[in-house]
């Protein structure tokens, strides 16, 4: 993926900019927010990463902009403010994901991949069954079967699955699974979420085959499709 | 006035002290009435001796000039004329019976066989009250209970008879009618302005001293900045404000001074953290296949998580001590984030066997940050499944009253002390027996905070069958 990233400060720019090198991405970089907006304007991007504040432009007015040039590219605002009120405000200029410094780069890594992947329409979203090798989940009828047998899911659990599945071969980290099957903003900090995934994975392997939900160290959870 | 207020205000120092200060008031116009009274009493009696003196002489004067007789007929023509209703004579014989007097009526006591006799033997002299009745015709007299006072002398003549003079002092009953008034009106006086005077003075003191006890209130409840009013008249309520702010100021400072240094070794060494995070994960991909070096780094970002996890919480509680701005709120419903926060725990305690029971009344929707408050309430039911034992149950409830929302949770765990209850809500403190299970003693200072950021607070209560944890904050009903 080519990536965008609009931060003034170089450690930070570094730093992201090298681990998303390891991954294998593209990465441009831009020290203040004019340069940063015209690189947007003018190159296509996976995915734009912006630092909230800059100088020359603020990451929201950038945001803004893009979208008001109809420029849909993905953005995730990058900011040391904390407060909630300022991820709803994010949101609103048209940001399509929102993270707090101090991050581990792991959950940005995530979230880049996630957004990144999405844009190019990835699996899912127009679809009415998941599947995920031998496991299949219709959206309409809301059921799940494994190598033909059935699975009864609670409907949290069935959100749960669902969002792994639109993500399959992604990570998703907790804090994302929080925020996308909960619908909280916040890093639980517990391992609240390893008990559901725990339990879904009960279900889900019991009996057949491999498991399919796979912990991955230090950053969240995968369902693989291979 | 209720009742509790009335004894509020007997209670009051400044209404005892003004109790004290009127009843020294009364004593002193007692007093005082009691002196001038006495003074002019004796004053009128020492006159009205000297007059009878000076009658007794004029008696002897018509005893040297015409003898027995001379005196009997003048007394006699007084008594016919008249005159000097004030004045009485009367002449006894040796034998104490009474000759001639100058009154058409005489009081029993005067009659009375051992009056010149006893008399005589107290020294001739003697003062009495007598009721006006028995002095003159009870038509001329205004009043039954009228009482005169007597002054009398009697003394033995040349002939052995014996001459007795008596003046009527209408002054001394009136005097003493006089200062009876006065002492009332006084005493009325005294009553009715040290009444008001009570009143005021009550509630001059009542009202200062209000006003820094709502104050040390507020800021026992935390509220750090609240100074107390004061007007530079340097009286002594002024200085004791003057002194309880500079307490406050320098209260304020340490407590700033604390927090400003915990902020920012968290907000300083969160940076460089965050980079050695980064490192190490650099790192992991380096040590490749060699799983004793892959296991030890993991577990060092493990534990710069858990740091920076520490230092994210002491901002965000500071965060939300310094700020006053509500950004985040919207209307937000309560129950269902309870109900989301059960959803979210739930596996968790059913690992553990515990059985969460959820009673949720009808409430109104309040304004809120419905992130921060998940987290407050799942930190809240967090702690309850983590110090319940298996198989003991969870109790939830959800009432409104006085518009207020309360959670209430109780658990079954072995409860915390009563002495120990506000410590385990302050930055890092945990009690002894939780030591060493997992968590770093800030939850429950988050759980403070969020609550304060919505004007509502926190109560633990509870015994050593399980810990009630009740969480309020207010709404609004539309």
């Amino acid at each position: 993926m080519r990536v965008l990233v609009i931060e003034d400060d170089q450690v930070v720019a570094d730093y992201i900019g090298k681990g998303l090198r390891e991954a294998s991405h593209t990465v441009d970089h831009a020290a203040d927010g004019k340069t940063g907006l015209f690189l947007a304007m003018s190159e296509h991007y996976d995915v734009i990463i912006v630092d909230r504040m800059l100088p020359a432009m603020d990451g929201l007015k950038i945001v803004q902009s893009l979208r008001a040039a109809d420029n849909h590219a993905p953005a995730l605002i990058l900011s040391a403010l904390a407060d909630v009120g300022e991820r709803v405000t994010g949101l609103q200029a048209g940001a399509d994901d929102y993270l707090v410094k101090p991050f581990a780069f792991s959950e940005l890594l995530a979230r880049v991949e996630v957004l990144g992947r999405r844009h190019h329409g990835s699996r899912g979203f127009t679809e009415s069954v998941l599947v995920v090798a031998d496991l299949k989940l219709d959206l309409l009828s809301r059921e799940a079967e494994r190598g033909g047998r059935k699975i009864d899911l609670k409907p949290r659990e069935f959100r749960l699955l669902e969002y792994l599945m639109r993500h399959a071969d992604q990570i998703v980290t907790r804090t994302m699974l929080l925020e996308q099957v909960w619908d909280y903003y916040f890093d639980p900090r517990t391992n609240i979420i390893d008990v559901h995934i725990s339990r879904l994975r009960r279900k889900i392997d019991e009996g057949s085959g491999p498991s399919l939900i796979e912990t991955v160290r230090g950053s969240g959870y995968v369902i693989r499709d291979t | 006035m209720s009742f509790e207020t009335l004894s509020n205000l007997v209670r009051s120092t400044s209404f005892r002290i003004a109790a004290m200060f009127m009843s020294l008031f009364l004593a002193s116009v007692v007093v005082i009435s009691l002196f001038v009274y006495t003074a002019i009493e004796s004053y009128l009696r020492a006159q009205a001796s000297t007059y009878v003196d000076t009658m007794l002489a004029e008696g002897q004067g018509f005893l040297n000039e015409g003898g027995l007789g001379e005196l009997i007929a003048e007394i006699d023509e007084r008594a016919q004329r008249g005159v000097g209703a004030q004045d009485i004579y009367v002449l006894f014989d040796q034998d104490c019976a009474p000759i001639v007097k100058t009154l058409p009526r005489l009081p029993p006591d005067l009659l009375a066989e051992d009056f010149c006799a006893s008399t005589l033997a107290a020294g001739g002299r003697a003062v009495f009250d007598i009721s006006r009745a028995q002095l003159f015709d009870e038509s001329r007299s205004p009043g039954e209970a009228a009482r005169e006072s007597v002054v009398s002398r009697i003394v033995q003549i040349d002939s052995g008879a014996y001459i007795y003079a008596a003046r009527i002092v209408p002054e001394i009953y009136s005097t003493r009618q006089f200062v009876g008034r006065i002492l009332l009106g006084g005493v009325l006086l005294v009553l009715v302005l040290g009444s008001l005077g009570a009143a005021i003075l009550t509630n001059t003191i009542a009202r200062r001293l209000e006003k820094i006890n709502r104050i040390s209130l507020q800021v026992r409840q935390g509220n750090l900045g609240l100074r107390i009013a004061v007007d530079n008249s340097g009286d002594e309520f002024d200085r004791l404000a003057q002194n309880l702010n500079m307490m406050l100021d320098r209260i304020e400072y340490l407590v700033e001074g604390m927090k400003q240094v915990s902020n920012n070794v968290a907000h300083d060494l969160r940076t460089p953290l965050t980079r050695v995070q980064g490192h190490l994960e650099y790192l992991n991909q380096f040590v490749g296949d060699d799983e004793a070096a892959t296991q030890l780094v993991q577990k060092i970002i493990e534990e710069t998580d858990e740091i920076l996890a520490i230092f994210s919480a002491l901002l965000e509680i500071a965060g939300l001590e310094s700020k006053s701005a509500k950004g985040s709120f919207n209307l937000v419903d309560l129950d269902q984030i309870i109900e989301d926060v059960v959803d979210l725990y739930e596996p968790m305690a059913l690992e553990k066997h515990i059985d969460i029971s959820c009673k949720i009344d009808t409430i109104h929707p309040l304004r809120g940050d419905r992130n921060l408050l998940f987290q407050a309430l799942g930190n809240i039911v967090d702690n309850a499944i983590k110090y319940t034992p298996p198989g003991k149950p969870i109790e939830i409830r959800v009432t409104e009253d006085a518009g207020f929302t309360s959670v209430i949770v109780k658990d079954s765990g072995p409860g915390i002390p009563e002495e120990m209850r506000q410590k385990v809500l302050e930055r890092f403190y945990r009690l002894e027996l939780h030591r060493k299970s997992p968590g770093n003693g800030l939850g429950l200072s988050l759980v403070q905070a969020i609550a304060r950021y919505h004007s509502g607070e926190i109560k633990l209560s509870g015994d050593r069958s399980g810990l009630v944890f009740s969480f309020r904050i207010p709404y609004q009903a539309s």
